[in-house]
């Protein structure tokens, strides 16, 4: 997240918010926390996949992990980044913030946008339901995981030069991040 | 001149003899072939003859040891008994069969470093090199498979074969010999071929004389295989299996060893040449007796042929064969053997007594040198064959030439168990000896302890029940259940002939009634340490039934109470299948069904309390392997809807569940044959549980079903096994043998196997025991039903429904009318009538038609299934009255029941004490596809006659249910039942 959206973001907010109101604020903030957790659950949902058939003892607790990230991450930490980002994504008509340099972001959040939605609707089907050998559950059992791959691919293009992952991988994100920056320049 | 030429000549032919002997192995190297035939052990040489290596048995090692110098020595640990090994031609892998594990293990012989454990069907047995294919063919025994493993650990090829393959053995011409233990037969393979055709199967022959003494009956326990040096014959030791006459021990089980002719395209046993006791095999002793030999083990040739030495497990001895004496087959017969059958001219010329080691069963041999692998004294002793000569002798030369096992993971005590099981030597102890005259061992005839083999003994039975329907131990005083010891020193005497029942050579003269100080003190200890081997985990850990548990600590034997998870849990998503169970009798046949616990407690009054332990693993297993007590209190005989577990459940308490809950029959992961008696092994501690799934919390609880349901694949596979369809599942409790005699009580699948209903080969005919007992809709069975076995989940096609619908329509009816209905539904889905008059005679036939099984089958002594006959004449009077009740619920005396009557010993009927039954007094039960015709003598009266007959069923006799209702006052009166009717005039 840029500085200049949290600064409009900080700007809508009406005086004398609630204590909650500021909290969730505060919160939305932290994109690391957010862009984390969503590779958290990229990574310990994906092994879950019966074509790589891990040893049970690994499978339940990557299972466990991800479902009690899900349960409780994803709501503290993404949800909110996600809720208070969704301004940046529409075009320009109607958002007199929106800043026309960032068209490749807004495209990718767009989409990332669309896939989350895919991604945490049927995965709140399978947390509540589960996938009990129906087509219903079968469908999103498969969408669960089909769109967590284009999400973490999508993440890490469109959070390239923020990201948590640069702590990492150093220098070959200074590469990315060089070539990327020089992409965002071309878009301008 | 004459002679310089001859002497040329002589050299050419040994110069070209010469050479066809040196260039003819290289030949057989380009061509892959073998040159020499081979067979699996448990001891093999190294190619360099610097090192042996031997699987350990139940010692549980494998050792490497230098034969120049035995210290040079490594063993490494690898399983709980290890059976034979095998070196690749290249000798860069070593293959070991884990028996017990499911495992054979890939080594590097110099290291014996572990490279592969590779994962097999249950009891993997033999292993053998092919270097034609370069991979290990290895025996699955109870699987009836036959696997080969490639250097690299991968199972290339797998195919089915007879029952039981054990030894292996591979010919110069690449052929496979499979010995298959239980069914006396050998099968040949084709290596050449990909496919690996079945060359030919020889069964051996079954020999049976009048005179019971006589060497006879079927050849079983067959195991290693020796091929002549020239490949011309196989040679297999085993046992004669004589059952069908009462126990006796010198006439029950005989010693052989037979021969086989392998010549390509005409493989066949040559009968004649068996040797058998008193015949070729009959070395008289010092005391002008026929030196008797028990368990032919492991069989070699000498290098040059001319001699077999075959190892005697049980007597311990060494028996030398002599084949140099052999004559031609085309050889002219002298006028004095003329009209005598030939018996191949071989003769066992030694009787090595004994060898110094307990139980010897690999051989090797070397030259001169045998090495004798001694399985219970884990050790090696070396030999010296003493040459070629038909005089010469074989002779001990170092005993123990190496330990094969530093430490023993049994105790002294069950060591000395496990050897006396195996053991028939006389010798060994004098004065209280395991056997009478070396002729039997316990496994003479429970190969291995006690496992699925056990099946073919009931099968082996051949006598007639009416005369004797005990195939195993008679006399025992407790069934083996709650006074072992004695039982086991009565069987020692009245099945071994040991314990001075045989007192030629010495033996005191045991009474195993007597009290324990007045016994010799190595009696008692020889029974205790026997039990001790009796009872380990995979032999019969609980002693009366075969029901057993996986644990980590080979010493536990009980469970903790919370580990058995409450069916409550499993209806939060199954709740049909829950509502179903917990109504049935499947979930009520424990201390709730008065009827059981008046018997249950009947049992323990005349076998003691241990005898409960036979009953409780089919009626109520939680509790046996949970340890608890029976209280004799509990009933939840009227309990709709299973209130008392749900309420136990919802307070955190632990309450195991009546009869079999969800997770005892989901949770058995191996099962064998024996023939009944709860043959299941239950795993409660491998299954593949989430995280929290059963926390106490009602929180965590939540989220671990929510991973349940999140990845529910792992869940179902945990709890289900491809065998839950097999028959023989069911087979396990609803077969029953009265422990220790053999009989056997109940077979309702012997009745279902022998039906047009067990047709495989047609699916749209056959018909199972779910086909017919877990449907929803009795009017549709042979029909799919679908339906949901998940809360919210698919339809299944076909659902497998889980009321357990059966023929005890009354406790049922107790608390659900519905399953009553059902069940009195498929009782008249059993049986039509049909009647005739001829000449004053009333002919009722009772056809089975929709019972896989005999009417009535299980508990087939209580059932009451009767035709009531009343014939009234043109008045309306009744003339004639059969099977009608009187006003008490008694039947007339005369009544035609369809029934069984067990007798014991005596003749006398055993009524309540059926696990007694010895001999069937009667047996009027209508068999499946069968029919039964009673024939009514009526008197002289006017026509025409109004005859109404009935076909009437009644769960338990008038007297069974007074009984019960002394010890249970309200319990209802169990309705007679009409399953069908007739009612036709006849003119008279």
């Amino acid at each position: 997240m840029s500085h200049t959206a949290v600064e409009a973001t900080l700007s809508d907010t009406p005086s004398g918010q609630s204590l909650i109101k500021q909290y969730w604020l505060k919160l939305a903030y932290h994109h690391r926390l957010a862009e984390s957790t969503l590779y958290l659950l990229f990574a310990t949902g994906l092994p879950l996949w019966n074509i790589f058939s891990l040893p049970w003892v690994g499978e339940r607790t990557l299972l466990f992990v991800h479902v009690l990230a899900g349960l409780i991450l994803f709501p503290l930490a993404v949800v909110p980044f996600w809720l208070s980002h969704r301004r940046l994504l529409g075009t320009a008509n109607g958002n007199p913030r929106h800043n026309p340099r960032k068209k490749k972001l807004r495209k990718t959040g767009q989409v990332i946008e669309i896939l989350l939605l895919l991604s945490t609707l049927s995965g709140v089907y399978l947390l509540l339901l589960g996938n009990r050998g129906e087509w219903l559950g079968w469908v999103n059992h498969y969408t669960h995981l089909i769109t967590a791959i284009p999400i973490a691919l999508l993440l890490f293009v469109h959070a390239l030069r923020w990201s948590v992952l640069r702590s990492l991988f150093g220098p070959l994100f200074s590469l990315f991040s060089t070539s990327s920056k020089s992409l965002f320049n071309k878009s301008n | 001149m004459i002679d310089r030429f001859s002497n040329a000549m002589r050299a050419v032919v040994l110069g070209l003899a010469a050479l066809s002997v040196t260039t003819l192995p290289s030949q057989a190297a380009q061509t892959g072939d073998t040159a020499k035939p081979i067979s699996s052990s448990s001891i093999v040489q190294s190619a360099d003859k610097q090192f042996l290596f031997t699987a350990n048995f139940d010692g549980g090692s494998l050792t490497r040891t230098a034969i120049a110098d035995p210290k040079l020595q490594q063993e490494v640990s690898l399983g709980r008994d290890l059976r034979r090994v095998a070196l690749s031609d290249d000798g860069s892998v070593l293959a070991v069969t884990s028996y017990l594990d499911k495992q054979v293990l890939l080594l590097d012989p110099d290291s014996l470093e572990l490279q592969q454990r590779v994962a097999t069907g249950r009891r993997p047995f033999a292993v053998i090199y092919d270097g034609h294919n370069r991979w290990f063919w290895v025996t699955e025994f109870e699987e009836a498979k036959l696997i080969a493993i490639d250097h690299d650990g991968a199972i290339v090829k797998q195919l089915e074969t007879a029952e039981t393959p054990r030894g292996l053995a591979i010919t110069a011409d690449q052929r496979l010999l499979v010995t298959h233990a239980m069914t006396g037969q050998l099968s040949i393979y084709d290596l050449k071929a990909e496919s690996l055709p079945l060359l030919k199967r020889i069964d051996l022959a079954v020999k049976q004389d009048p005179d019971q003494f006589v060497s006879q009956g079927l050849p079983r326990l067959l195991d290693d295989i020796a091929i002549s040096p020239d490949g011309s014959e196989a040679w297999l030791p085993h046992v004669l299996w004589n059952f069908d006459h009462p126990f006796q021990f010198q006439s029950t089980v005989f010693p052989a060893v037979s021969v086989i002719d392998l010549t390509p395209g005409a493989e066949q046993e040559r009968i004649d040449n068996r040797k058998e006791l008193f015949r070729q095999i009959n070395i008289i002793d010092n005391a002008n007796r026929t030196r008797i030999v028990s368990n032919p083990a492991d069989a070699e040739f000498s290098a040059d042929g001319k001699k077999l030495f075959v190892t005697l497990a049980a007597s311990e001895d060494l028996m030398v064969v002599d084949l140099s004496r052999r004559a031609k087959k085309n050889k002219k017969r002298s006028k004095r053997r003329k009209g005598k059958q030939s018996q191949g001219g071989a003769q066992v010329t030694q009787i090595l007594r004994h060898l110094p080691g307990d139980n010897p069963r690999g051989l090797l041999v070397d030259e001169r040198t045998l090495y004798v692998q001694n399985a219970m004294s884990q050790d090696v002793t070396s030999l010296d064959a003493g040459g070629s000569s038909s005089f010469a002798r074989v002779k001990l030369d170092t005993h123990p030439l190496f330990r094969t096992v530093a430490k023993d993971p049994y105790d002294r005590n069950l060591r000395n168990g496990t050897r006396l099981f195996h053991s028939a030597n006389t010798s060994e102890s004098p004065q209280t000896p395991i056997a009478g005259d070396f002729w039997m061992s316990c496994s003479s005839c429970h190969l291995d302890g006690f496992n699925f083999t056990n099946r073919f003994l009931v099968e082996g039975h051949f006598q007639d029940k009416k005369d004797n329907a005990v195939s195993g131990h008679a006399n025992l005083k407790t069934m083996l259940a709650s006074a072992t010891e004695s039982d086991l020193m009565r069987l020692i005497r009245d099945t071994q002939g040991g314990l001075g029942h045989d007192d030629r050579d010495g033996a005191i003269d045991i009474d195993p009634d007597a009290k324990a100080d007045d016994l010799p003190e190595q009696a008692v200890l020889m029974a205790k340490q026997l039990k001790r081997f009796i009872m380990r985990p995979h032999n019969l850990p609980y002693l009366s039934t075969w029901l057993r548990v996986n644990f980590d600590n080979p010493n536990r034997k009980l469970v903790h109470p919370k580990e058995w998870t409450s069916s409550v849990a499993c209806s939060r998503c199954h709740s049909d299948l829950f509502d179903q169970w917990v109504d049935s009798n499947h979930r009520l046949m424990g201390e709730s069904n008065p009827y059981y616990r008046v018997m249950e407690d009947v049992a323990a009054a005349a076998e003691g309390e241990g005898f409960r332990r036979w009953c409780v693993a089919c009626h109520s297993p939680q509790r046996l392997t949970a340890g608890l007590p029976f209280r004799g209190e509990e009933n939840h005989m009227f309990e709709k809807g299973g209130t008392s577990i749900k309420l136990a459940y919802e307070q955190g308490k632990t309450d195991l569940d009546e009869g079999t809950g969800c997770l005892f029959c989901h949770r058995i992961t191996e099962m064998e044959d024996p023939g009944g008696n709860a043959p299941y092994t239950v795993d409660l501690k491998n299954r593949e549980q989430y995280v929290f799934e059963e926390s106490s919390i009602e929180a965590a609880r939540w989220l671990g079903d929510k991973q349940i349901n999140a990845k529910p694949e792992v869940h179902a596979e945990s709890y289900l096994q491809p065998f839950y369809k097999d028959e023989r599942y069911c087979k396990g409790c609803h077969n029953e043998f009265a422990p220790g005699s053999g009989a056997l009580i109940v077979d309702t699948w012997g009745e279902w196997a022998e039906s047009s209903f067990n047709n495989p080969d047609d699916p749209s005919k056959h018909r199972g025991c779910i086909d017919c007992h877990l449907v929803g809709d009795i009017s549709k069975i042979g029909q799919k039903q679908p339906g949901l076995a998940t809360d919210g989940g698919a339809i299944q096609e076909n659902l497998v429904t889980h009321q357990f619908t059966g023929a005890n329509h009354h406790l049922v009816g107790l608390r659900n009318k519905e399953q009553e209905r059902m069940s009195l539904e498929l009782l008249r889905t059993s049986a039509e009538i049909e009647q005739q008059l001829v000449d004053g005679v009333l002919e009722v036939v009772v056809h089975n038609r929709g019972a896989g099984h005999a009417l009535p089958t299980g508990v087939a002594d209580f059932r009451q299934f009767w035709l009531e006959v009343r014939v009234s004449d043109a008045e309306g009077n009744e003339i004639y009255r059969s099977g009608v009740a009187d006003d008490k619920g008694n039947l007339p005396d005369d009544s035609r029941l369809f029934m069984k009557v067990f007798g014991d010993a005596e003749g006398n009927p055993v009524k309540l004490h059926f696990w007694r039954f010895e001999k069937m007094l009667s047996d009027t039960r209508i068999p499946a596809d069968g029919s039964r015709t009673e024939r009514f003598e009526l008197p002289d009266a006017k026509g025409p006659l109004t005859i109404r007959t009935r076909l009437l069923y009644r769960i338990y006799p008038q007297w069974v249910t007074d009984a019960v209702r002394q010890k249970v006052p309200d319990l209802p009166e169990p309705p007679i039942v009409e399953l069908n009717r007739l009612e036709e005039r006849f003119d008279g």
